[in-house]
């Protein structure tokens, strides 16, 4: 990958990083309102889809495109570097938002100004707040790649909407099956079947990195298909 | 000469639509070409996918022999594509456009590329995206002769410029096409661009090679005729080598190849009529290579 077209693609989507910052504040604020550990991963995979949203959309600027694929640039960087300058930012505002789970990091922000006293802390052993943290950060990953996927496929601001709904139903898909199949294997006795929906468990430990082979397989079909796009 | 482009059986379909079909054609080592035809006839299409824009349904093409997978970087950097389409990203200004051009080219001219950003006066400190029309194409042209291009595949670069613009542009193009000599594929439906530019033009209709010919054979082997008679045209009345021809009163007027001053005369004098014999410009042969019926070939 051409490190002129990563900053290329971060030009184009700095609003990214603004975003990301946003995210990672208002994250923090009100998700401690909720004091729920799965509000983290809602979070999470709205983020991501609003993230990929923003860096797959690249097939609406057709003019740009022409510029860019008329280069001396492969098609495979191009999407590539798209792809990461929206992950890296988004999995940053996730990682910020998962320390909430640790820290009373909305108690801070909210300190600065004052003290509030109704936010409050997830009361979570440190094994559990990481089981929600990975699950988190992973089940985005796979939402980006997934909505990426998706996105990076429409031309029309339409497609778009639909594309999204299309993505977020398919990134949801994979950990419900990993939670059916936890459960299959529980009853069989091959697996606590007790612990199949706590993301701590270690058995969700083995989904995580699983996760980034999916993400890895979406991008290339990703950079498959663009491949094929006439432009 | 060798061979910078070669289409080999270029066909691209959208649907049941067929753009381009079965085109074979090449371009030579520092030969400009003009690749004319109507409206829809398959040049945008065929430009596409030279540039790599767009997959061929089905043949190839070949840069400098290699034939071309559609990501082949290496060549790729020998390859230029400028077109009134194309746009530059919204967040980069003129420096920062030729900055990137300057990083992913390795045989980037650094020297050539401040004089022609001086020669055309771009402003290095606008936004690219916010420069008028002709300012961008010139800001393309630089792109593309500072990457030292071997090819040069131009799409209808000055349709919609306003004609000083227009002229201006073409002045710059000949004037760096002097300088370096690539091998350039320049489609448009305007012909008066292409005279003073092309050694060759190939026409394409409906998606097909119509025709092709050396601009050297035009200038000095077509003409336009107009045969005057004393009482209407006869019925049967032609010349040799009729690309096209029409009859009104008793005037018989006609585009001719292979024009021959004495044939044309010994014919009139039997006929008992007078003649005239002008130089065509490219737009006529255009205009007569479009009034044949298709698949007649002079």
């Amino acid at each position: 990958m051409k490190w002129p077209l990563l900053s290329l693609a971060y030009a184009e989507v700095s609003g990214l990083a603004q975003a990301a910052f946003a995210a990672a504040f208002a994250g923090s604020v009100l998700l401690q309102l909720l004091d729920k550990p799965e509000a983290v991963v809602l979070f999470a995979v709205a983020s991501a889809v609003v993230f990929a949203a923003t860096a797959a959309g690249f097939r609406r600027k057709r003019g740009e495109l022409e510029f860019i694929l008329s280069r001396n640039i492969s098609r495979a960087s191009f999407v590539s570097s798209r792809f990461f300058v929206g992950l890296l930012p988004m999995a940053l505002a996730v990682a910020f938002v998962c320390l909430n789970l640790f820290l009373p990091v909305s108690d801070s922000f909210w300190g600065l100004f004052v003290e509030s006293g109704f936010v409050d802390t997830p009361d979570l052993a440190p094994s559990e707040g990481l089981g929600w943290a990975m699950f988190a950060l992973f089940g985005a990953g796979w939402a980006y790649s997934v909505a990426f996927l998706f996105v990076s496929r429409t031309t029309e601001a339409s497609g778009m909407f639909l594309a999204l709904l299309a993505a977020s139903a398919a990134a949801v898909t994979v950990p419900l099956l990993f939670f059916a199949m936890l459960s299959v294997l529980g009853s069989f006795g091959l697996v606590q079947a007790e612990t199949a929906y706590d993301p701590a468990s270690p058995q969700w430990f083995v989904f995580y990195p699983a996760s980034l082979l999916l993400d890895a397989l979406a991008l290339l079909v990703a950079i498959r298909l663009f491949r094929e796009v006439d432009v | 000469m060798a061979h910078a482009l070669e289409a080999f059986h270029l066909s691209k379909s959208f649907g049941t639509v067929r753009a381009v079909h079965d085109l074979s054609m090449h371009v030579d080592e520092g030969e400009v070409v003009g690749l004319i035809g109507a409206n829809g006839a398959g040049k945008s299409v065929t430009v596409r996918m030279l540039a790599g824009l767009m997959r061929p349904t089905s043949g190839n093409y070949a840069i400098f022999s290699n034939i071309m997978p559609r990501d082949d970087a290496g060549v790729r950097r020998k390859v230029a594509y400028l077109s009134q389409s194309l746009d530059f990203p919204e967040p980069l200004f003129v420096r920062d456009v030729l900055a990137m051009c300057e990083a992913v080219y390795p045989d980037w001219d650094k020297q050539f590329m401040d004089k022609l950003v001086s020669d055309f006066s771009l402003p290095l400190g606008r936004k690219a995206r916010e420069l008028s029309v002709g300012m961008k194409l010139r800001l393309s042209l630089v792109c593309a002769f500072a990457q030292r291009a071997g090819v040069i595949l131009l799409d209808e670069p000055a349709g919609s410029l306003d004609p000083v613009v227009r002229n201006e542009f073409l002045e710059n193009l000949a004037e760096t096409l002097e300088r370096h000599s690539p091998a350039v594929l320049f489609a448009t439906h305007l012909m008066h661009s292409l005279e003073r530019l092309v050694d060759r033009v190939v026409l394409l209709r409906e998606g097909s090679l119509a025709y092709e010919e050396d601009m050297v054979n035009v200038a000095e082997s077509y003409r336009r005729v107009q045969v005057v008679f004393e009482d209407t045209v006869p019925r049967d009345f032609s010349l040799p080598s009729v690309i096209s021809s029409e009859t009104r009163g008793r005037t018989w007027t006609g585009v001719i190849s292979d024009y021959s001053a004495e044939s044309v005369a010994r014919i009139c004098s039997n006929a008992n009529a007078t003649f005239e014999a002008w130089p065509i410009f490219l737009e006529d042969l255009f205009i007569a290579l479009h009034q044949r019926p298709k698949g007649d070939r002079p």
